[in-house]
């Protein structure tokens, strides 16, 4: 099943074109109020846009003219769209297997064979052992593997998850991510997350969305190696100038700040371009550094924070990644006017 | 719930007596009846034809009034709470109304829309049915003053609970009819227990409203309340064996809840 879908809702200030191939899984990745459960919720038929079109192959999902007019609308249960969100919210009064049973019992099927399904399903996804409990006495994570059964039970020809690791503890996340990849294998979905981790192990393509636009699509490789979005690269744990070009290896950007570095394919002078490079290729001086192949940025710290081993240090919108004892040695803190190199060698230009 | 082991949270101190004053009040009246009962004639006293008379009649209205609460409050609740139109919140509030109304002005108004002369009776007398000053008449007296107990419990709790078990279920492929009996009742099912409950214990309690539109007439329209009021003046004992009946009933209604909603919450 792919999938293909516009919609523009004005009231969320939404407007969006994707689309998925069979089989695949695309995240669909952004900041909070980006959209993005928006979009889930016209695909799931719980909200309705002002205009646009969505289709599943040859099964039309809805097509609402110009005028906001529903030429053709199907209901959520008509569209044989699952939806899975952050909470579980397994029905209360159900066991975990008449939940899992519940869509296929809604569609008709025969006790027997809604059992199986229940079995087969939360057999996937290890929960069996859950099977005559209460939604109740299972722990999140417990719970999220058993909505998971529940929404494949429904046999869904597209799966849409939103958020589904947010709120579970991060040994339970890990489980389920797990197990997540296992099923979503040959799946046509879009999951919506905020985790780098969660795009690169469960999804084929990424598409960015800020501000209710798709600022950036592509496979998910692409998309983390070569950011064109300063929120992709700011969720890759990259640093992002974009700007326009003034040479073939240079840009400058709104701020003026020059930025030279090793080009993907030559740039043209003038059009878009953006550069991007690791934080830990930069480093850090109280005075400024001598030195040809530099690109240097100055400006105040704006924070510190701690990042496994290392010391995240942010100016700006740029950040470098310090040891401990060099941090200590320089005497770092919030503030303080520090000057920011990076070698020509380690940045990368893209055009945009 | 707090329970015991649980930390606590002061109190102060000085709250406690107007607390023990409310409770008194609301028990000493209850305790002072229950010492003028004249226990020796008290089984003669309730089972005397008026009183078993009442008693059946009271019971048979309240159970046919509160499954009329059911099969109509129901679903106004869920029209009230998921439906969207203009004029819902105006609308909500007119349902509502019975509740602050006196029940003798209801009993007024269900005359002059039921009575032989009200806005629709005088066709159903046309068409051959008498309505006011019958059972079929308490039965309405009582099912429009308890209506609004259930249609507050349930709606109050489908609000609360929200519609995103609904929108799960109608995303696994179930149609709404479907949704409203396997989610949306059983999600709300303690106040609609409880909701039911009240209901019958305000029809159980009728009387403005009864008297007015149904009359006092044995057998057919006077209830147990309306019974009670009618001995006091005349056989005082006997009134205050069969509140002592109602007493009881309430009491067993009010256990019975516990038990259902202990169990399903």
């Amino acid at each position: 099943m792919s999938l293909q879908l516009t919609a523009v809702l004005a009231e969320r200030d939404v407007d969006v074109n994707l689309s998925v191939p069979t089989g695949q899984t695309l995240a669909l990745i952004g900041h909070n109020g980006s959209g993005k459960s928006t979009v889930l919720n016209i695909l799931a038929g719980l909200l309705r846009p002002d205009a646009g079109e969505a289709r599943l192959d040859d099964k039309e999902l809805f097509r609402v003219g110009k005028r906001g007019v529903a030429d053709r609308w199907l209901r959520p249960h008509q569209r044989c769209v699952a939806l899975l969100a952050q909470e579980a919210l397994l029905f209360p009064h159900l066991s975990v297997e008449a939940n899992v049973e519940f869509g296929p019992r809604s569609r008709g099927s025969a006790r027997a064979d809604a059992r199986q399904l229940a079995e087969k399903w939360l057999a996937a996804v290890g929960a069996e052992e859950f099977i005559g409990r209460k939604p109740v006495s299972l722990s999140g994570g417990q719970a999220q593997r058993v909505a998971l059964a529940r929404a494949l039970a429904a046999e869904p020809e597209l799966l849409l998850l939103d958020e589904p690791l947010a709120a579970l503890d991060v040994d339970s996340a890990a489980e389920v991510r797990q197990t997540l990849r296992e099923v979503l294998r040959g799946r046509t979905a879009v999951v919506v997350t905020h985790e780098i981790l969660d795009a690169v192990l469960l999804a084929d393509r990424i598409a960015v969305i800020d501000a209710g636009r798709i600022v950036e699509e592509g496979p998910t490789a692409q998309v983390i190696g070569q950011p064109r979005s300063a929120f992709a690269a700011r969720l890759c744990g990259l640093n992002m100038i974009a700007g326009s070009a003034t040479a073939a290896m240079t840009l400058v950007d709104e701020q003026g700040r020059t930025v030279t570095g090793v080009p993907e394919s030559a740039l043209t002078p003038g059009s878009a371009a953006v550069a991007v490079f690791r934080p830990n290729a930069v480093t850090v001086h109280r005075t400024p550094p001598t030195g040809s192949s530099r690109n240097l940025f100055t400006g105040a710290i704006t924070r510190i924070e701690p990042l496994a081993h290392l010391i995240r240090v942010h100016v700006g919108n740029l950040s470098a990644d310090l040891t401990p004892i060099s941090v200590a040695e320089l005497d770092l803190a919030p503030g303080i006017n520090v000057h920011l190199a990076v070698k020509a060698a380690e940045v990368t230009l893209y055009p945009k | 719930m707090i329970r015991s082991g649980a930390s606590r949270l002061g109190l102060p101190g000085w709250l406690f007596i107007p607390a023990v004053f409310g409770g008194l009040f609301i028990v000493m009246p209850l305790a002072a009846m229950l010492t003028r009962v004249e226990w020796a004639n008290f089984p003669a006293l309730i089972t005397s034809e008026a009183s078993r008379d009442a008693l059946v009649l009271s019971l048979r209205t309240s159970l046919i009034a509160t499954g009329l609460c059911f099969l109509l409050g129901v679903p106004m609740a869920v029209v009230l709470a998921r439906a969207r139109f203009r004029g819902r919140d105006l609308l909500r509030a007119l349902v509502l109304l019975p509740l602050v109304l006196p029940p003798v002005v209801a009993g007024i108004a269900l005359l002059y829309t039921f009575g032989r002369r009200g806005l629709l009776g005088h066709s159903l007398e046309v068409a051959g049915v008498q309505v006011a000053f019958s059972t079929t008449a308490v039965v309405m007296a009582q099912t429009f003053v308890a209506l609004p107990f259930l249609v507050i419990s349930v709606e109050a709790a489908l609000r609360t609970v929200g519609t995103r078990y609904e929108s799960v279920a109608a995303t696994l492929g179930a149609p709404p009819t479907i949704v409203l009996r396997r989610v949306t009742l059983p999600v709300v099912l303690p106040a609609l227990i409880s909701g039911l409950v009240l209901s019958f214990a305000r029809a159980l309690g009728e009387f403005g409203a009864t008297i007015t539109f149904a009359g006092s007439l044995q057998g057919a329209t006077r209830t147990l309340p309306l019974e009670i009021y009618l001995q006091r003046e005349t056989d005082s004992a006997a009134a205050i064996a069969l509140s002592v009946v109602l007493i009881v009933v309430a009491v067993l209604i009010m256990g019975l809840t516990r038990g259902l909603s202990g169990r399903t919450a």
